[in-house]
């Protein structure tokens, strides 16, 4: 391994370290959930979406 | 270290840290502009036209958009991780594929994605040819399979140029392609609407419609996989997890399928127009249009063309980057463009167009179902961050030869599955589940559920899950 391959491993887990640390203080402040109604709209809108193309594909299958 | 090397080093370097919270500068418009920056590529119309060929106008509406929205909302739930912890899908997948499953994998899924580029070459090849006969002048067709590779070689230009020309070329890219799709806008209004929804598909091809049908609809499914794998790098800036959900799912399921629309509707203008079906949008734009507003589509198609390809080996090669930090940039670059290359004077991507975004959809697939159980149902939304980034003394993630053997599996059958239902290299149908779950889409089932299976039980759960007792961030 080159010096300047062993460098970068050497400032990728210092600073991976450094951030985690920084992760793990008690009261770091995460990026702020998906709320419950958007799992739900997104789900709502998937079923109706794939309903639609499934039954255009049988509608389809008849003709 | 020149500045572009720094570039590159700090790229791959903050393409792999977690971000933190000083690092999320992104709302919901900001990631959605952006994104659909990115997402509204010129293949946008060849896919369109393709989907236009197979089926009739409610259908094209259908599979278009249908496909798109349950597919991108589906591919993009897993996103919240990438907010949370500010990091890429590949180190989370290090944890169901193994660090060396993972760089394999980053590697093969954007060789398999330069197909699209491939199409870009083309587009651009034919752009070029239409320019040159809207003076008068024909190309010779022994020179016409290599103007593909002027663009190629424009593009690693610019994946070579440093930040200040990938900067410009996104902004050149973003300019041409909105005026394009303007333009592609106008040709709709212009053709009457009712010649356009009575357009019926020639399907003499075909066994039957619902053949007819289901091939749009893989097309589509692997038209939305092919986003997957590269989805996650920009939600890693956005400051809440429903910003970088919403924004990103609307610029792959909404805006990039509405241009995926616009080249069908296209399509159908020519065909209803000329009574010419032709699935080339540069030849679509040349007779469409005016020569005053045909050259200038053209030239917008060449530029937008040229920086889509700058942006592609920018993005993919960084993806490739970023599993395996040690090989060069640079030589990476210049390998994929020999790749590009070598397909654009072939010709045969367009010409097999379902094919190939299909065999790369085969692929991403497994890769898909594999992340959502993996994410939701086995590690509950809990990840290991520190064996994620192999630190000293976290090895859960940590496998014999650096392959999570159920992930690579999974993968497989995932794969084998698929091409028991429906072979894209042929394009044959091998069982009535294609129809219902498209081959592409049944890769993700099967790859997914497989790799429930093998980790649920009592061997997978110790050789799979032996970071539920080093969870210190979550």
């Amino acid at each position: 391994m080159s010096t300047e391959e062993m460098d970068f491993e050497a400032e990728l887990e210092a600073e991976v370290s450094k951030r985690l640390a920084i992760m793990q203080e008690p009261g770091y402040e995460f990026p702020t959930r998906m709320k419950k109604i958007d799992w739900i709209v997104a789900g709502v809108i998937m079923v109706i979406s794939i309903a639609i193309v499934e039954f255009a594909t049988l509608s389809t299958g008849v003709m | 270290m020149g500045k572009h090397d720094n570039f590159i080093r700090n790229e791959t370097l903050f393409g792999i840290v977690p971000l933190i919270k000083g690092d999320r500068k992104y709302g919901f418009w900001d990631c959605f502009l952006v994104t659909s920056g990115f997402a509204i590529a010129t293949w946008c119309y060849e896919q369109g036209a393709y989907s236009a060929g197979l089926v009739n106008f409610q259908q094209l509406i259908i599979t278009i958009f249908g496909i798109g929205f349950f597919f991108m909302l589906l591919e993009m739930l897993p996103l919240w991780f990438s907010t949370r912890y500010g990091i890429d899908l590949w180190i989370w997948l290090r944890a169901a594929l193994g660090k060396n499953g993972v760089a394999v994998m980053a590697f093969l899924c954007p060789v398999l994605n330069f197909g699209w580029y491939a199409v870009t070459a083309d587009l651009f090849r034919d752009s070029l040819v239409q320019l040159f006969g809207v003076f008068g002048v024909t190309i010779p067709e022994v020179i016409v399979p290599f103007l593909g590779v002027i663009c190629v070689i424009l593009g690693v230009v610019i994946a070579l140029g440093g930040p200040d020309v990938i900067k410009w070329a996104s902004r050149i890219m973003v300019t041409a392609l909105l005026v394009v799709g303007i333009i592609v806008l106008f040709i709709c209004f212009s053709v009457s609407p009712s010649d356009i929804t009575a357009v019926q598909p020639d399907l003499s091809d075909y066994e039957s419609p619902i053949q007819a049908f289901a091939y749009s609809n893989e097309g589509m499914v692997a038209f939305c996989f092919s986003w997957s794998t590269q989805a996650y790098v920009l939600p890693r800036l956005c400051n809440s997890e429903r910003s970088a959900y919403w924004s990103t799912s609307a610029a792959y399921g909404l805006i990039a399928p509405f241009f995926v629309f616009l080249g069908g509707v296209m399509a159908l203008a020519m065909y209803a127009a000329v009574g010419e079906y032709t699935s080339d949008p540069t030849v679509m734009l040349a007779t469409l249009v005016g020569p005053g507003v045909s050259l200038l589509a053209l030239i917008m198609v060449a530029f937008a063309n040229i920086g889509t390809m700058g942006n592609g080996l920018y993005v993919n090669d960084m993806v490739i980057k970023s599993a395996m930090p040690k090989v060069s940039y640079k030589a990476l670059v210049i390998i994929m463009a020999i790749l590009i290359s070598g397909l654009t004077i072939w010709g045969g991507v367009s010409e097999n167009f379902g094919a190939f975004i299909s065999i790369a959809a085969y692929l991403q697939g497994p890769i898909n179902g594999i992340i959502l159980v993996d994410c939701f149902i086995l590690r509950k939304r809990k990840l290991s961050l520190k064996s994620a980034f192999l630190l000293p003394g976290h090895d859960a993630y940590k496998y014999p030869g650096g392959v999570n053997i159920i992930g690579a599996i999974s993968v497989i059958v995932g794969l084998i599955c698929g091409l028991m239902v429906y072979n894209p290299m042929t394009g044959v149908i091998y069982s009535d589940i294609f129809y219902v779950t498209t081959g592409s889409g049944f890769t993700l089932l099967t790859g997914g559920l497989c790799y429930l299976i093998l980790t649920m039980t009592p061997w997978g759960k110790k050789y799979s899950l032996r970071d539920r007792d080093d969870l210190e961030i979550v």
